[in-house]
């Protein structure tokens, strides 16, 4: 390639273009979107402390194994709030606009982050089906014959939940994982010793 | 208002730069259009955080880049379900006569095109290069060395002109 030919490249690539419009609307859009992290991260607290004041108020009831019942909830909410934080916790990656590798890695810090949420609800539905499993046996044990299908058919729809939250929870964490490889592997393409 | 202001001033100096390196990522006209939107957006929520260090045209490279790439990643898993339109502008020309303006007009769109498929990491090197970005200002916008921008550098123009010689763009 001769010094000529890449200027008459560089020229031709430099004609001039239509410059676009400043997207003022799209700019308003996007800063009300920049917050939208942070309802989810405040739902996440509202559940908690909900999820804590009822499994307290069901402890403190009267009802037929309310304690049993309680200290369940209880311990199936604070798994839920634990994940969430456990998935928040990774370290923060440093500002997108300090050149396009750290870019990329701040990318990668939100699909890591991604992964781990959407990892989280695994370990709660095994809390959640131990749960289940416990109150399986609690209510086979304790109620008469004639209440028991009832019973079971209620434990049966909280499992069926269960099952389609998990669902739910595998179909994005893979996409995030697929995200999370496509970035890795463009991390590799762009890293300083690349071939 | 006045961040509206600085915002309009700068992109009727680079709004060019901007367009060509949305449309070398992306070569359908619409999605081209709603990346250069989005780089827009990019720099206007940076801008107050610019201090004057870097040269301005580098910042704002450096921007365009990293949203492509957002780009980029974010079109590998959205399904295409129309055959993408080629971008070619009628754009003004210093030569003379139609058949020239022709001829440039097509070596411009195979260039756009041969650019466009190159791998990203050579796109994004070979876009700055033909922005006329020296060795170092690539460097600068990429994140790596020098010495790493020149090789890669150096590799990049060999690809895009292999494409280009070859006849496959």
């Amino acid at each position: 390639m001769s010094t000529n030919d890449w200027t008459e490249l560089t020229r031709l690539w430099q004609s001039d273009v239509p410059a676009a419009a400043p997207a003022l609307e799209v700019i308003a859009k996007q800063q009300r979107r920049a917050w939208a992290w942070r309802p989810v991260a405040i739902f996440d607290v509202v559940v908690t402390i909900f999820g804590v004041a009822a499994s307290l108020w069901v402890m403190m009831s009267d009802k037929p194994n309310g304690a049993i019942l309680g200290a369940g909830m209880l311990a199936l909410t604070l798994l839920a709030g634990g994940a969430s934080l456990w998935a928040r916790s990774l370290r923060r990656a440093p500002a997108a606009d300090v050149s396009v590798l750290a870019s990329l890695d701040a990318a990668l810090h939100r699909a890591r982050v991604s992964v781990r949420y959407w990892f989280s609800p695994f370990w709660v539905n095994v809390g959640y089906f131990l749960f289940i499993a416990m109150l399986v046996l609690i209510t086979a044990l304790g109620h008469p014959p004639t209440s028991l299908p009832k019973m079971l058919f209620a434990i049966a729809g909280a499992a069926v939940w269960g099952a389609i939250i998990q669902g739910v929870a595998v179909f994005y964490y893979q996409a995030r994982l697929r995200e999370l490889a496509r970035l890795e592997e463009l991390k590799r393409a762009l890293d300083e010793n690349a071939p | 208002m006045q961040l509206q202001e600085e915002l309009a001033a700068l992109l009727r100096e680079h709004g060019a730069l901007i367009v060509r390196i949305a449309r070398s990522h992306e070569s359908d006209r619409g999605r081209a259009e709603e990346l250069v939107q989005d780089i827009h957006v990019a720099i206007w929520q940076a801008l107050p955080k610019f201090r004057g260090e870097a040269n301005v045209r580098t910042y704002i490279a450096r921007i365009a880049q990293n949203r492509a790439i957002t780009h980029v990643m974010r079109e590998a898993r959205r399904p295409r379900s129309a055959p993408l339109e080629e971008i070619v502008d009628v754009l003004p020309s210093d030569t003379t006569g139609p058949e020239d303006a022709a001829a440039e007009t097509e070596t411009r769109r195979r260039l756009q095109r041969a650019v466009g498929e190159l791998p990203l990491a050579l796109r994004l090197t070979v876009t700055l290069a033909l922005e006329g970005f020296s060795p170092d200002e690539v460097a600068t916008v990429l994140g790596i060395s020098s010495s790493a921008a020149s090789v890669r550098l150096h590799r990049a123009k060999a690809a895009l002109m292999n494409k280009l010689n070859s006849g496959e763009a």
